[in-house]
């Protein structure tokens, strides 16, 4: 696996939660107060590797929350799948979101997780900081963007892949929980 | 209340990626986990010692997860509920006929590392199936373990010192705690320098906090300190202290950093037998494991006092050995109790009985006892050692009080121990009982004792030496066989010295293969050790040392060293062009292109047709087009490269 971070803080790659697109009528859904919203997330209803990936990060046992996704072969190249999720952190009485040093440490403990999977360099994966507004709070933060690429000698020989490749990212978020959560004080209804 | 002894974990898979996730969740828990990448190495793993709970896939190379369930619980019954599976989301009719039969647990990956903690505490609720084993076998570590091996508790640091200070080697402990490294350096059995990567266990530090020194004197000093010399002999050149206040903090600074290693409950250890030579000459420190052993005896948390007051099968008494019986430490009520209370051999549990301390102070005190070798554990049915206490004779009470005279009388008997013999060294008759042998070295024993003499550090090294060979003089004497066989010795008056077979020399050739095995075994912190230990024993090798840079550049907590090896490459070696490419690579890694150009322009010095350097240049300054790529096409770009 080939992994790699950057800090994307050009505001044409900003994101913002919650979001709504009017053209195709798709919206921001909390995963984590309604899990049974992963049905309405239509690559997630077809591909069975991104709705469970969904539904480990959105739940109890992760710190995250992710704000949007989408995962679809390329439209040039079929042997190419390709899938975009973008993730924040589900620690309310935190300053992490809004903590750009937060996500550049966690993309560091990602990659550094991640670098230990000596598997296949037919997938990339890049971790890439990038600015978010926080339109609740009305606050300029930060979320992580975890993109990640497979290539395959057939679409389906690259979605597998893809699928196998998004099981480790998950794996390595769900530990990097585990670490944070450990650090965090405990307070009564923390996430 | 005593704590849980720590755990031990099987890991049994050839997915790294999970197996070091799953190590890292046992480490945080506690435990100390094992992996194994095939079912063939975990059979292996089971049949050498006992784990608590073994986690395994069922694809595995060589034997199944099946298959190694089916070998490993012939073995041990016990371990038929400490398995637990790592199936694939649609798991086999055979898989799930498995589970249902032998009512396994078993995950799904991807895992949930929350869920995998709570199942193993689940499985793992019962009694822990790895002990201390007999209690004879508490303090030992057999040679062939000592060398290296997992520190799974606060105990394993009492065994691997009890071991050094009994048997009096010589060489260097080196345990690794996480991210602390300690090192500890014994000659004969005494701790004679440590040195450790914590911050406030360096000399200057500890000086600096107790206001030995101030913040000026601090900063001066260190910054005189030139590779080779020791921050300490700067303090006393620069009259801030002298020999003897440096001397004191020096051993305060010895016994904190191996004291505090017991704060660390696992970890690994590695033993070497040899050491740099010109170790802290300035400062000639010898200090006893024994006042150590006590110290963290008496202090350390999660000791297995329960255990040890639950014993009642091996008898213990006091040593038969005078050399520990007689050891010079300052025993508190508790130790003087118990070993007050033995007057034959008893086991444990009726021995702390009669000494009714409550709670678990009888068998703390039993344990830093046991531990410091005054007690030891006997064969039952075993002829009790006399425990009577032989004075010494009035001349050589005496002597303790001359200095000059008792410096005299070492000499002499070291040059008895050199041309004499035994009976002479001893001051018996060849014709004398074993009882009067036993008197004659017990009286020797207390008189030259090294512990007795401790502020006189110029005669330590002598000191040690008489009494090895007064040990040796007392083995072979007090063994009817050992006895016959060297009186025919003497009777023969055959010069039958065999010269002494060279001690085995490490070499760094040695080491650098050792760390080679390491490797193999996926076991980077003992890579590191040994390669440290063949740099140290051939500083001008640059092979040990490159390796050693490329490893530790490799490894995060220690990259941060690799350009100094590197640098030490090329000043032995002006013209090894790897090295001025490795380092350039380091960093090109820490995204510090500027710094490694130099290197590769050096490179294309040597050797103008050297492909990748000249690519790496070019690298370094991208054409336009490049830079504008999108970050993912890059790094797919660099795989092909």
């Amino acid at each position: 696996m080939r992994v790699d971070y950057a800090v994307e803080l050009d505001d044409a790659a900003a994101y913002e939660v919650p979001w709504r697109n009017a053209a195709t009528g798709n919206a921001y859904l909390d995963l984590r107060a309604t899990p049974r919203s992963v049905e309405q997330i239509e690559p997630a209803r077809t591909r069975q590797p991104l709705r469970g990936f969904l539904t480990a990060v959105n739940s109890a046992d992760s710190v995250f929350a992710t704000l949007a996704c989408r995962a679809d072969n390329d439209s040039a190249d079929p042997g190419v799948f390709h899938s975009e999720v973008a993730l924040m952190f589900a620690v309310p009485e935190a300053e992490f979101n809004y903590t750009r040093q937060v996500y550049e440490d966690l993309s560091g403990e990602l990659l550094a997780l991640l670098m230990r999977d000596a598997g296949a360099d037919t997938v990339g994966v890049l971790l890439s900081v990038r600015r978010c507004r926080y339109l609740q709070e009305n606050r300029a933060g930060f979320c992580l963007v975890v993109h990640l690429e497979a290539q395959g000698e057939s679409s389906g020989q690259a979605e597998l892949r893809w699928g196998l490749a998004l099981a480790r990212i998950q794996q390595a978020l769900l530990y990097a929980s585990r670490v944070i959560r450990h650090h965090l004080p405990r307070a009564e209804g923390a996430v | 209340m005593t704590p849980d002894p720590i755990r031990r974990a099987l890991l049994v898979d050839d997915d790294d990626f999970t197996t070091t996730l799953l190590q890292d969740v046992l480490q945080d828990m506690g435990w100390a986990a094992e992996i194994c990448p095939t079912g063939l190495d975990a059979a292996a793993a089971l049949r050498r010692e006992p784990f608590d709970l073994v986690v395994a896939n069922f694809f595995l190379p060589g034997l199944s997860g099946i298959e190694l369930y089916e070998s490993a619980t012939r073995l041990d019954p016990r371990l038929k509920r400490r398995f637990l599976y790592l199936a694939p989301a649609d798991p086999t009719p055979a898989m799930r006929a498995f589970l249902e039969n032998t009512r396994c647990s078993c995950l799904t990956k991807p895992l949930d590392p929350e869920q995998f903690e709570s199942t193993v505490l689940h499985i793992v609720k019962e009694k822990p199936l790895t002990g201390l084993g007999p209690l004879e076998q508490w303090f030992r570590v057999e040679m062939k373990s000592l060398y290296s091996g997992e520190i799974t508790g606060r105990h394993t640091l009492f065994r691997l010192l009890h071991t050094t200070y009994i048997e009096r080697l010589t060489g260097v402990l080196h345990v690794v705690l996480g991210r602390v490294e300690k090192k500890l350096y014994f000659n004969r059995g005494n701790i004679i320098f440590a040195a450790s990567n914590l911050y406030d266990e360096a000399l200057g530090e500890m000086m600096l906090r107790a206001g030995a020194i101030t913040q000026r004197d601090y900063e001066d000093a260190a910054s005189r300190v030139t590779p080779g010399s020791r921050f300490g002999a700067m303090l006393v050149e620069m009259g801030l202290c002298d020999a003897g206040e440096l001397r004191q903090w020096v051993q305060e600074q010895i016994t904190q950093i191996a004291v505090s290693a017991f704060d660390y409950p696992a970890g690994r250890y590695y033993f070497f037998d040899t050491f740099e030579e010109d170790l802290a000459p300035e400062v000639g420190i010898a200090l006893p494991v024994g006042q150590l052993l006590l110290h963290a005896a008496r202090t350390t948390p999660d000791l297995p006092f329960a255990e040890l007051a639950a014993e009642s099968k091996t008898p213990v008494d006091e040593s038969s050995d005078p050399l520990l019986r007689f050891q010079d430490v300052a025993l508190n009520d508790d130790e003087r109790a118990v070993l007050l209370t033995i007057n034959r051999p008893l086991p444990a549990k009726d021995l702390l009985e009669q000494t009714a301390l409550p709670g678990e102070r009888g068998a703390r005190a039993l344990y830093a006892l046991l531990a410091l070798g005054i007690v030891a554990t006997v064969t039952p049915g075993a002829e009790a050692p006399s425990a009577e206490v032989v004075e010494p004779s009035a001349a050589r009470v005496m002597l303790l009080g001359q200095p000059e005279e008792f410096e005299a009388e070492m000499k002499r008997l070291l040059e008895l121990a050199e041309r004499g013999n035994f009976y002479e060294l001893l001051g018996a008759a060849p014709a004398a009982p074993t009882a009067e042998i036993q008197l004659k070295f017990n009286s020797l024993a207390r008189i030259f004792h090294p512990d007795r003499h401790q502020g006189r550090s110029e005669w330590i090294g002598s000191l040690q030496q008489l009494m090895e060979t007064l040990m040796q003089a007392y083995r072979t004497l007090s063994d009817t066989g050992a006895r016959a066989s060297y009186d025919r010795e003497l009777a023969e008056a055959a010069a039958r010295a065999t010269a002494a077979e060279a001690p085995k020399k490490e070499t760094g050739e040695m080491c650098f293969t050792q760390a080679m095995q390491c490797l193999c075994l996926r076991d980077t912190s003992g890579a590191v050790a040994w390669l440290r230990h063949a740099v140290e024993i051939e500083p001008k090798a640059p092979k040990f040392r490159m390796k050693l840079a490329r490893l530790l550049a490799a490894l995060p907590q220690y990259r941060h060293e690799a350009p100094e090896h590197y640098e030490r490459v090329i000043e032995i070696d002006p013209v090894n062009t790897a090295a001025y490419f490795l380092l350039g690579e380091y960093y090109m890694e820490q995204q510090l292109p500027w710094r490694a150009r130099p290197y590769y322009e050096k490179i294309l010095e040597l050797d103008p047709e050297h492909a990748k350097a000249r690519h790496r240049i070019n690298a370094i300054d991208p054409k336009p087009e490049e830079k504008s790529a999108p970050l993912v096409s890059r790094l797919f770009r660099r795989k092909s490269e």
